[in-house]
């Protein structure tokens, strides 16, 4: 349960890293690439699947 | 925010916005599959219980569930039918829930789990590609059953370990068997949700006396146990009686010992946890194997597989299959069929705790008149 | 001809296009492809399957971003220029030994996690300035690293796609450590001796010593290496006295490792490096969700299928050909992906030979998956860490010691039950 709580909280860490770096992406092809990889991030960080 | 709105921040935020609508799509679809479709018990119910009350510990998860107790006032043993331990397995379900909605007793107690890990008919396994829900045309019209995942959702139980320890004997599997109900036996209290789940299951049969305890399944045709009774040492030889029976009526079982040394099975560990006489029922579903061509819902109804018929052809099969499939239809009939044979002759060894369910149809009796009607 | 086939090829034509037409990333083309597969089966645009899909590597997404935030961590740290320092004073006149102890140095986080990618992350990283410094080529080093990195996933104790494939067959993980030993130990040196020893024999010593960054050790003393001390007793702990130790698993425990590093060596800014790091990963990032987007369409419109069951169909020589070729190539998605589609069958088509023996050649088979581009979770991080963009550079050194190591699996294959006599 701690651990649970525990890796929400790097999912969360790492989806904060995912939005800054849309912005900080060089190619527009590489913003897209992460913003649609922070959607797995963002649907286990509100338990949703 | 006219920080934000700067030139180059335009793609990025319409990216996002991309993104936050196809996840909330997906996110509408994947928590529609949380809603639990009624069943209709038959009259001959007497009581719900809630599975935690074998496991308090289980109380509010989404490992919680319904046991069903249907009691004649009768005499009798207990029966024990569970369906869904592994909820992308349908006629394992199906065939509890047909019991669950149809039966009669005249003697003894039957006590029906039909969604034995609930938290698994929560969600799909990911690059399985199978759909969410079967439907049925029943005979009070359409009703939409939940095809879900092998394996616990992770919601409720995550992360995996990479390895996965089996409690009490250490034996080691991959991380995500940690998350399945049928190697978790015999479970306890405290842990993770599904060993939470396997515990309650084995206090349940020791707590309720059960005498026979089934655990219903479906495998890949390839796998080589597959249309088979499998049986602890106990319950051979009422398992060997029984399929031979039903070779005579055509219906053909292999007997499967339970393997000693494989650890967290259903009849493994509740031949040594408990006194029930344990039984695991397998049929052939194209649906689960690696062999498969399209995976859709027709292919879990009709059982039809153009692959699956090219790998008969060479031999790689642990079935007959040929163009007309193993439909749903014919896979459930097995397991009422094999189900009420190993019944009767428990019955028959042990008198003083006979248990006769009626209102159920016979093998014939169900292909003829079809699954729809039992719905 | 099966609709099928057609589908496998819209999906591979659109693919190509956009990632070599189009130059598009490859996560993007692999997004698309699937899209295409779908609308070619009728299926339209399913957004449940393609985002289901993208949960199929959650888990080890999460391990290459915290295995990349901890390398950068160690790196700006000062621990990773001293341990090269150190190698390189130690033992750089055994040159023998050097291999020898650099293999299993590499292969040592693989063999306790049985990953590819935190092996060549970890380890790998900590011995490639090293390696380079000594004279050898840097695709030469990534070669290398990535060879070891899948030896070492391979390896006993922790065998991931072993398990994957013995689970499909319900077959308990036990006694496969001697013939996985038997499976990596001799080739891993074998390949490393070959690759390396002779650019080894003639080092230049005063030259490197020049070369050589600060010494932190001499500033920090052991506490530099405290983040590695930490990360590899916690990992080790686990398996050895899982009683003891609670199983973190290992993104926690590369996040506890960056986080100590913080306070053990120079100064540095923990965001900047933990984004640096998802930006480095990012293209493998999105590989691995498009790639689960891309089987999940295939499953859903049988194109899995009928690859698995065309890999099936070659009659008794050719199944051994269309083995050390297909489960390699389909660990282009991915090794573990390979293990489960077709580790399994292939295994059970070989049912009543030695299954341990057969299983663990199998895993080797799925572990050269690794180095398959797209995906090459192996060797394009291998590349990463050594510095060489074009991955292909390192896909050719890596391309013999791959092939001799598709013939040892396969020879594990047929004479397994002979091996099975005394492994």
């Amino acid at each position: 349960m701690i651990l649970k709580i525990i890796y929400q909280l790097i999912l969360l860490f790492i989806s904060l890293l995912l939005v800054y770096d849309v912005f900080k992406e060089k190619t527009r092809m590489l913003q897209l690439t992460a913003a649609l990889a922070l959607i797995p991030f963002i649907l286990r960080l509100l338990m949703i699947k | 925010m006219t920080n934000l709105l700067k030139n180059k921040n335009i793609f990025p935020i319409l990216s996002l916005l991309v993104a936050a609508v196809i996840g909330t799509i997906a996110a509408n679809q994947f928590l529609f599959m949380r809603k639990e479709q009624p069943l209709h018990p038959s009259p001959a119910l007497s009581k719900i219980e809630k599975l935690s009350v074998y496991n308090p510990n289980l109380t509010g998860t989404h490992g919680d569930t319904d046991v069903y107790f249907f009691d004649s006032g009768n005499p009798g043993g207990t029966v024990l039918i569970l369906g869904g331990t592994h909820p992308n397995e349908p006629a394992g379900f199906m065939t509890a829930y047909l019991f669950l909605e149809n039966c009669e007793l005249s003697a003894g107690r039957l006590l029906i789990i039909p969604r034995a890990n609930a938290s698994a008919f929560t969600h799909n396994d990911p690059m399985e590609g199978q759909p969410q829900f079967i439907t049925i045309d029943g005979k009070n019209g359409k009703r939409q059953f939940r095809f879900g995942s092998r394996i616990t959702n992770p919601i409720d139980q995550w992360p995996d370990p990479e390895i996965y320890l089996h409690y009490p004997s250490g034996q080691k599997l991959a991380g995500n068997e940690t998350r399945n109900l049928n190697r978790s036996y015999p479970g306890k209290p405290n842990g993770s949700l599904t060993v939470r789940v396997a515990y309650a299951i084995v206090n349940l049969i020791n707590t309720e006396h059960v005498d026979v305890a089934f655990d219903l399944h479906e495998a890949a045709p390839e796998y080589p146990v597959v249309n088979a009774i499998v049986a602890s040492e106990r319950s051979q030889d009422i398992a060997s009686e029984a399929a031979m029976m039903l070779e005579f009526e055509g219906i053909r079982y292999s007997l499967e010992p339970s393997p000693y040394n494989f650890h967290g099975l259903s009849h493994r560990e509740w031949q040594d946890e408990t006194r029930t006489f344990p039984i695991l029922l397998e049929t052939a579903n194209p649906v689960q194997g690696r062999l498969r061509g399209r995976s859709d819902e027709a292919l879990i109804i009709t059982g039809k597989d153009k692959m699956y018929l090219r790998a008969a052809a060479l031999g790689e099969l642990h079935v007959p299959f040929d163009e007309n499939g193993i439909p749903l239809e014919m896979r459930v009939a097995r397991h009422v069929a094999a189900v009420q044979k190993i019944i009767a002759t428990f019955s028959e060894y042990h008198p003083e705790s006979a248990i006769e369910v009626n209102g159920i149809p016979a093998y014939e009796e169900f292909l003829e008149n079809g699954l729809q009607n039992y719905f | 001809m099966l609709p099928e086939i057609t589908y496998f090829i819209i999906m591979l034509v659109v693919f190509i296009l956009a990632a070599m037409w189009w130059k598009l990333p490859i996560g993007i083309s692999l997004i698309l492809a699937s899209i295409a597969g779908a609308l070619a089966s009728g299926d339209g645009i399913p957004i449940r399957h393609l985002v289901e899909g993208t949960f199929a590597y959650l888990d080890p997404i999460l391990i290459i971003a915290t295995a990349m935030i901890f390398m950068g961590a160690l790196r700006r740290s000062g621990a990773l220029g001293s341990i090269s320092r150190l190698i390189i004073i130690k033992l750089h006149k055994q040159p023998f030994w050097l291999v020898i102890f650099i293999t299993l140095f590499i292969m040592f986080p693989g063999m306790i996690t049985g990953l590819s990618t935190a092996t060549v992350l970890t380890t790998g990283a900590l011995v490639a300035p090293a390696l380079m410094m000594l004279g050898i080529p840097r695709v030469t080093v990534a070669a290398i690293i990535a060879m070891s990195a899948i030896y070492g996933m391979i390896a006993p104790p922790i065998n991931i796609p072993a398990m994957i494939i013995g689970g499909g067959v319900d077959m308990p993980y036990i006694g496969f450590e001697l013939p996985l030993l038997f499976a990596t130990l001799p080739l891993a040196i074998g390949v490393n001796l070959s690759l390396g020893y002779k650019y080894l024999r003639k080092i230049d010593i005063e030259n490197i010593q020049t070369k050589l960054g600060e010494d932190y050790v001499a500033k920090y003393g052991i506490r530099l290496f405290l983040p590695l001390i930490i990360v590899v007793v916690l990992m080790l702990g686990i398996r050895i006295l899982p009683q003891y130790f609670p199983n973190l698993g290992v993104p926690l425990i590369f996040m506890i490792g960056s986080l100590v590093a913080l306070i053990c060596g120079e100064k540095f800014n923990f965001f900047k490096i933990s984004h640096k790091a998802i930006q480095e990963a990012l293209p493998v990032i999105g590989i691995l969700v498009g790639i689960g987007m891309f089987i999940q369409i295939m499953t859903l419109n049988g194109v899995r299928g009928m690859l698995v069951i065309s890999s099936l169909s070659t009659p008794s020589v050719w199944r051994y050909v269309s083995m050390g070729v297909m489960i390699p190539l389909f660990g282009a998605v991915s090794a573990y992906g390979s293990a489960s589609v077709l580790g399994v069958p292939f295994l059970l088509a070989f049912l009543g030979q030695n299954e341990i023996i057969v299983g663990s050649a199998l895993s080797l088979l799925t572990g050269l998956g690794d180095l398959m581009p797209p995906t090459a979770l192996a060797g394009i991080f291998a590349a990463q860490v050594v510095g060489e963009e074009n991955y292909f550079k390192v896909l050719r050194v890596t391309l013999i010691p791959a092939i001799a190591t598709a013939l040892w699996a396969l020879a594990m294959i047929f004479f397994a039950n002979q091996l099975g006599a005394f492994l």
